[in-house]
C-alpha cells in the first residue's frame, strides 16, 4: 500500500537571511529567525497571521512559543522541537506533514536560526557538551577525557575505518568539497562565493582530526533560514510552483545511537542512514535512479561519501570511485551533489539551507538550476541519529 | 605516567551506571557489564541488556588486551587543555575478550605515525588525579604475547 502522505503536502515558501562567517550578523539570533520566516511566508503569498504551526529544532534557541508571540500568531495548533540538531533538517519537514496530514495544523512554518558569533562556536567543546568546567557527564565521559572534543574528531574515526576496509582515500573526500565549492561560485549569497578550491588546495589545508582536513569540515556560519509547508489541496492555489513532499523518513537502526562504542561493526563505515533510505524510497516509490539532484547534509566529507552508499547510488566500499570524475559536480556529472554549495560552501544553517535548496530546483530556481530535474533528495545529518530524509518533486 | 593533556582537561563525572566502571578503573581493574541472564557483554555501561532487556548484570574484568579497530590523530586544539599535547591520538580499541566491546582510548608511549588498524594493544593505567584513572593503552609488549593473548 502506498504510504498516505506520498505528495499529500508541499513546501510553498522559502526564506533566508543572508548567510555569513560565523560572527558576522550583529542582529540578535531571535530576529534572524522572525526575518527568515517573515521572508518564507511572503514568499508563499500568504498572510503570517494564518500559520498556525511552528517546527524547530531541539537545539534552537528561538522556541516556537516565542517565536508565535513575537509575531502577534493568532493560534498556534501545532509546535514541534525535533530531536537533534543537524540530523534533524528534513526531520522538520516530516514532522509538519504528519501535522498537516492529520489537519492538526494548516501552515506549519519549519526555521532554524543561528548565530555563532553571539553563541559560541559548534567546534568549540562547549558546543559538544564539555564545558570548560572539570567533569563531564553522560556518553562525553567516555570520550572528552581522551580529546575527542571537536565533532571532526569523533568523525574521523568512521572515515578511517572506511579507508582501511575500502581504500578510499582522502582525495575521494576531497572530491566532495571541490564540487560543493564549485557549486557555490554560481551562488552569490554563498559565502564561499568568489573563493573556488582545487582537489591540491584541499590536499595541501591543515589536518584537524585526521584522516579529516580543513576542508573536508563543515564551516560555522550565522543566518536563520525558514520553509512553508501546507496541504496539496491549498498549494495549488498558491503564489509559487508547489513542492511536493513525495516521501519523508526519520529513525535509525538496531543499536545505533550517539554512544558509538554501541555501534556494530557494520555502522562503522556508514552513515547510519541505511534504515530510512529504505523506508524513503519505499514511501515515495522511488530508487535511487529517479533521483535527479541531491542534496546531502555535510558534516564532513566521508559521512557524505558513506551516506551516498546508503542511499543505494553504488555499492558498500564504492563510493570513492563512485565520486572521482565529477559525477557529483552540476552542469555534466549524472547525480549533481549540494548544488548551493552546501554546509561546506553556502552556508551552515544546521542544514534546513539544504531543504531550502532542495525546493529551489524543483521550482527551477537554483543558481545551478539541474535541467528538467523532477526529484530531488535532501539528506539530514549523517551518522547521528534520529537521522532524517526527503524525496521532493516538482510540482 | 606523562601527562597526556594539561590540567583543567576534562575529566569523567562517574553517575549511578558509570560509579562502579570508574571506581574500579580507580583500582587498575578493567571491568564490562554482562548480562546474567544471556551472557552479552555492554559497553559503555548502561542499565538494561539490549538483547534480552534483563536488568541483572556481573561485571567482568577484562585482561586489557585488544587491537585498534580505528584511530584519528586530533590537530585542532578544541580546548585550552590540549594545546600543549597537540597532534595527538585517539583510538578506538575492541578488547580480546569481553564480547570484543569497543572503548575510546589514547594510545602512550607510541608514535603517531606507527598507529595502524589491527594494532595489538595493551592497558596502560594512567593515574591523572587523586580521584581518577583512565584506561590507557600501549602497544602490546613481546612478553605478553602467546597462545591465550587473543581468546
Amino acid at each position: 500500500m502506498a504510504w498516505p502522505l506520498r505528495d499529500k503536502t508541499c513546501i510553498v515558501g522559502v526564506g533566508e537571511t543572508e548567510y555569513t562567517k560565523w560572527g558576522g550578523i550583529a542582529r540578535p539570533e531571535f530576529q534572524l529567525a522572525l526575518e527568515a520566516i517573515l521572508k518564507a511566508v511572503d514568499d508563499a503569498g500568504l498572510d503570517i497571521k494564518d500559520v498556525d504551526g511552528l517546527v524547530t529544532y531541539a537545539q534552537e534557541r528561538s522556541e516556537p512559543v516565542a517565536v508565535a508571540q513575537a509575531l502577534g500568531l493568532r493560534e498556534v495548533r501545532y509546535a514541534g522541537l525535533y530531536p537533534g540538531g543537524g540530523n534533524a533538517a528534513c526531520g522538520v519537514v516530516h514532522d509538519a506533514a504528519m501535522a498537516l496530514f492529520s489537519e492538526t495544523a494548516d501552515i506549519v512554518v519549519c526555521y532554524r536560526s543561528r548565530c555563532q558569533g553571539q553563541y559560541g562556536r559548534s567546534s568549540s567543546g562547549v558546543a559538544s557538551g564539555v564545558g570548560k568546567g572539570d567533569t563531564v557527564g553522560g556518553i562525553f565521559q567516555f570520550t572528552a577525557p581522551f580529546g575527542l572534543i571537536a565533532p571532526a574528531s569523533v568523525y574521523a574515526f568512521e572515515a578511517r575505518r572506511h579507508m582501511h576496509e575500502y581504500g578510499t582515500t582522502s582525495r575521494h573526500f576531497g572530491a566532495i568539497a571541490v564540487a560543493s565549492y564549485k557549486h557555490a561560485q554560481q551562488n552569490p549569497r554563498a559565502v564561499m562565493h568568489g573563493r573556488p578550491i582545487t582537489l591540491e588546495d584541499h590536499q595541501a589545508s591543515r589536518i584537524i582530526a585526521d584522516p579529516y582536513r580543513l576542508y573536508d569540515c563543515c564551516q560555522e556560519s550565522d543566518g536563520a533560514c525558514a520553509v512553508v509547508v501546507t496541504r496539496a489541496d491549498r498549494a495549488r492555489s498558491l503564489k509559487q510552483k508547489p513542492v511536493y513532499i513525495t516521501g519523508a523518513a526519520l529513525g535509525n537502526g538496531t543499536s545505533d545511537g550517539l554512544d558509538r562504542s554501541r555501534w556494530p561493526d557494520t555502522r562503522w563505515t556508514s552513515a547510519g542512514l541505511v534504515q530510512v533510505a529504505e523506508s524513503l524510497y519505499r514511501r515515495a516509490g522511488l530508487g535511487p535512479a529517479d533521483i535527479d539532484v541531491a542534496q546531502f547534509y555535510e558534516n564532513f566529507t566521508g559521512q557524505v561519501l558513506m551516506a551516498i552508499e546508503d542511499f543505494g547510488f553504488c555499492k558498500r566500499g564504492e563510493g570513492g570511485p563512485f565520486i572521482e570524475g565529477g559525477r557529483i559536480e552540476w552542469p555534466d556529472g549524472d547525480l549533481p551533489l549540494n548544488t548551493s554549495g552546501g554546509n561546506l560552501a553556502e552556508g551552515f544553517i544546521h542544514g534546513l539551507s539544504l531543504v531550502v535548496e532542495g525546493a529551489r530546483q524543483m521550482r527551477g530556481q537554483s543558481t545551478a538550476q539541474v535541467a528538467d530535474a523532477e526529484t530531488c533528495l535532501v539528506v539530514g545529518g549523517p551518522s547521528a541519529p534520529p537521522h532524517s530524509a526527503l524525496v521532493l518533486r516538482a510540482g | 605516567m606523562t601527562p597526556l593533556f594539561s590540567p583543567g582537561m576534562p575529566l569523567p563525572a562517574p553517575d549511578a551506571v558509570t560509579g562502579e566502571f570508574w571506581k574500579a578503573c580507580r583500582e587498575h581493574r578493567l571491568v564490562v557489564q554482562k548480562c546474567v541472564a544471556c551472557g552479552t557483554h555492554r559497553f559503555s555501561p548502561g542499565p538494561v541488556c539490549s538483547e534480552c532487556h534483563s536488568f541483572d548484570y556481573v561485571l567482568a574484568e577484562s585482561r586489557g588486551v585488544g587491537e585498534v579497530f580505528t584511530y584519528t590523530i586530533v590537530h585542532h586544539v578544541s580546548h585550552p587543555a590540549t594545546r600543549a599535547a597537540v597532534p595527538y591520538n585517539a583510538v578506538v580499541v575492541r578488547l580480546a575478550d569481553c564480547g570484543g566491546v569497543k572503548l575510546v582510548s589514547n594510545l602512550v608511549d607510541c608514535d603517531n605515525d606507527d598507529i595502524h588498524v589491527g594494532m595489538l594493544v595493551e592497558l596502560a593505567w594512567d593515574d591523572v588525579t587523586a580521584e581518577v584513572t583512565l584506561p590507557r593503552f600501549k602497544r602490546l609488549s613481546r612478553s605478553n604475547i602467546g597462545p591465550e593473548t587473543l581468546k
